[in-house]
């Protein structure tokens, strides 16, 4: 007890004990303090947004809605099935064989079939209408009204309607007077009267058909304008092939080009990782194109093909594996009874490290890193009678860590079936044309093979077609120039520069990475036209 | 006033109407984070349109687990700094030596006042790398070994900048507490 208090009374002095604190304390605290109330402030700051920066995000965001489909907005996707309702609707429409290519009006009177060649002159039957000098007719290339039926040979139902049309209506009985003996005063009076009548539509045309509607004037008397209207339709010309037989099935194959990145907002770091651990690599594409003229230089392409998108997948990671051993080993000296309260005395040592490089027959290597610990513990009972104990036990204990390095390379392909939607615009004339064309292709997921970063384990990979969800629906925009080359009369070759972009995020939506496939890329083909 | 929980659910359904309310409840807050991030307004704006755009895009994958708030501020705080990956080169590599001059002596910090202005100010002098750590780690509280694996880089880097940050702003803070001062005495004459 004495010595109890003398240890408690001489602490107890250390009470009032004053230590000079170091010059510069207050300055850290009141600095450490500071910041954080620097940080505090800031962490809930706010300032005031000018309403222009909500301008541009709605502009942003209006965008990108119309690029992503939802059922809610109109998006290009609505905007796609629109235009291509209204192209079938244009086309059934157009090539109805039962609406005839042209309206005529009683007016119809001249005829001239001259090699490939229809000629139709319009003049009104009333009787007030003055009289055609044939011969003035004969100098603009057309025929009398008497002249027999027609025998161009027509080999197009376009052709063929419209020359039985013509014929139907010179057969039909007409009031026309033949007389031309008319004065020339009433002659011009009536005249007058002819061209203002004449301005009414004489017959209707489809905008397919217009572009073949050449619309001249020419001289009666040498004083009065006739309006005259020539359907040309001209055989074997590449204009006439190009709009009649605007259909052709396209072969092609493609080359691609282009890395494509992860995003991720859960985790960018593992977006990052897979994005060092991904290259480009080149992708191919193939398959069949159908193609039809919508006019004389828009087209519309839809088809079947395969896409098998490729990047090369090249990893190392360093992976530390820790193997550990006990080997322990007992000394036992004497034992002697009367044990109680033992007391344990550890020493621990530390043994520095065996490193040792094993160099594997693959070029690989892994490092053998031993750390040895040795702890020796004593037990020793040190009682007030002359039994004692004194055991001493030594304990061995291995660390083996292993370094493994790991190298993975595997090439990554995803497949997917492409249909296509994409219209076209040609120009130039000849041989040579250019087209420029843009659209959708909408992409059906077949498989994938190949590998990704493993989310739960930086050092491990796994296969993509099985831990990747890939959506079942992609849709890409598609952009293209090119120029198509006519081999034969109904053989070109094509060959086409592009860009394709996924418009959605290729894997599902709960998924922490995020990527769409974009690809620069070069199609070549041959186009076959019926 | 709508509750923010059924703002959020007419975000994700696309709602322009709602993405505006959610864009009014938030943007000052979010501004002020990007301002802290960025060196200039017009960048701080930039990652301001960017952050909106990315958080009403993905506003889907929020499942109403977790406070709201924090997600955002996330998405702003992973806009920010690949904003900084993608315009920035070797940002955590700035000079020591020119930090010499910047070395203040040890001052009691409770006697200078400042506006958030000027604190705002002297954080956008902050050279990029020091600006993106002392944020991450003196504001939004992340440890060290977070910052280094945020930003791809080491451990020791992130203290390092850290150091050099909050001596860059003591020798700033007191050169500004200084010119109040001088300020305030000519005004006393």
């Amino acid at each position: 007890m004495t010595e109890k208090s003398n240890i408690d009374n001489l602490f107890e002095n250390l009470k009032d004990f004053k230590a000079k604190s170091p010059s510069s304390g207050w300055a850290n605290v009141s600095e450490k303090v500071f910041f954080n109330n620097i940080a505090a402030n800031l962490r809930r700051l706010t300032v005031k947004t000018g309403d222009y920066l909500w301008d541009n995000i709605a502009k942003k965001l209006l965008w990108h809605n119309f690029l992503h489909f939802s059922y809610s907005t109109f998006n290009i996707y609505y905007l796609t099935a629109v235009l291509l309702v209204s192209s079938l609707l244009f086309l059934n429409f157009s090539g109805n064989n039962n609406t005839p290519l042209l309206q005529y009006s009683d007016n119809l009177m001249a005829i001239q079939p001259k090699a490939n060649q229809v000629s139709i002159s319009v003049i009104s039957n009333d009787e007030t209408t003055p009289p055609i000098d044939n011969n003035a007719i004969t100098k603009n290339n057309l025929n009398s009204p008497n002249k027999s039926k027609l025998t161009t040979s027509s080999n197009t139902k376009a052709e063929k309607h419209l020359l039985e049309t013509i014929d139907n209506h010179r057969n039909t009985p007409s009031t026309q007077p033949t007389n031309t003996q008319t004065p020339p005063v009433a002659k011009k009076k009536k005249s007058l009267k002819l061209q203002t009548e004449i301005k009414q539509p004489l017959f209707k045309a489809t905008p397919k058909e217009k572009d073949f509607l050449v619309v001249d004037t020419f001289k009666v008397f040498d004083t009065i304008h006739y309006y005259d209207t020539l359907a040309v339709i001209q055989k074997n010309n590449l204009k006439i092939n190009d709009i009649d037989k605007g259909y052709s099935f396209n072969f092609y194959f493609a080359s691609l080009f282009g890395k494509s990145n992860f995003s991720s907002i859960e985790n960018p770091s593992l977006a990052d990782t897979n994005n060092k651990a991904i290259h480009g690599a080149m992708s191919i594409s193939g398959g069949i194109d159908f193609e039809m003229a919508l006019s004389k230089k828009i087209f519309l392409q839809t088809g079947i093909g395969l896409f098998k998108l490729s990047e090369d997948f090249s990893y190392k990671s360093t992976k530390l594996v820790v193997d550990t051993n006990v080997t322990p080993y007992y000394t036992s000296n004497t034992f002697y009874m009367y044990m109680d309260k033992p007391y344990h005395k550890t020493d621990t040592r530390n043994i520095n490290p065996v490193v040792t490089y094993i160099h594997h027959s693959d070029g690989s290597i892994t490092t053998d890193t031993t750390w040895y610990y040795k702890i020796d513990s004593v037990e020793v009972i040190l009682k007030d009678s002359v039994l004692y104990t004194d055991k001493d036990t030594t304990y061995e204990t291995v660390y083996d860590t292993i370094i493994q390095h790991y190298f993975y390379e595997y090439a990554n392909r995803y497949t997917y079936l492409q249909i296509p939607l994409i219209f076209g615009y040609k120009f130039g004339k000849g041989k040579l044309t250019y087209t420029v064309s843009g659209g959708i292709i909408n992409e059906f997921f077949l498989n994938a093979k190949g590998r990704g970063i493993s989310f739960t384990d930086a050092y491990e990979v796994v296969d993509v077609g099985k831990e990747f969800p890939f959506m079942k629906y992609n849709v890409s925009y598609y952009l293209g120039a090119g120029i198509e080359y006519k081999l034969e009369n109904n053989i070109s070759f094509f060959a086409e520069g592009f860009y394709r972009k996924n418009a959605n995020n290729a894997f599902k939506k709960n998924f922490v990475l995020r990527k769409r496939f974009a690809n620069y890329g070069i199609k070549t083909g041959i186009k076959v036209h019926f | 006033m709508d509750s923010l929980e059924k703002i959020i659910k007419g975000c994700q359904q696309n709602k322009m109407k709602y993405q505006k309310m959610l864009y009014d409840k938030f943007a000052d807050l979010m501004f002020a984070i990007c301002l802290r991030y960025a060196k200039t307004k017009e960048e701080a704006e930039d990652i301001f349109q960017d952050g909106f755009v990315k958080v009403f895009k993905h506003i889907g994958n929020y499942s109403f687990t977790g406070s709201f708030e924090g997600w955002i501020r996330k998405i702003f705080l992973n806009t920010a700094i690949s904003h900084f990956r993608a315009n920035s080169k070797n940002y955590f590599h700035a000079e020591y030596e020119s930090m010499e001059n910047y070395l203040p002596p040890a001052v009691a910090f409770e006697e200078l006042k400042y506006t958030e202005e000027e604190l705002l100010s002297v954080i956008n002098e902050l050279p990029e790398g020091y600006r993106l750590v002392f944020n991450l780690y003196a504001v939004e509280g992340f440890k060290h070994k977070e910052i280094a694996k945020l930003l791809d880089i080491d451990v020791n880097t992130s203290k390092t900048q850290l150091f050099r940050a909050r001596q860059f702003l003591k020798a700033r803070l007191i050169a500004l507490s200084k010119q109040k001062r001088i300020k305030v005495d000519d005004r006393k004459k």
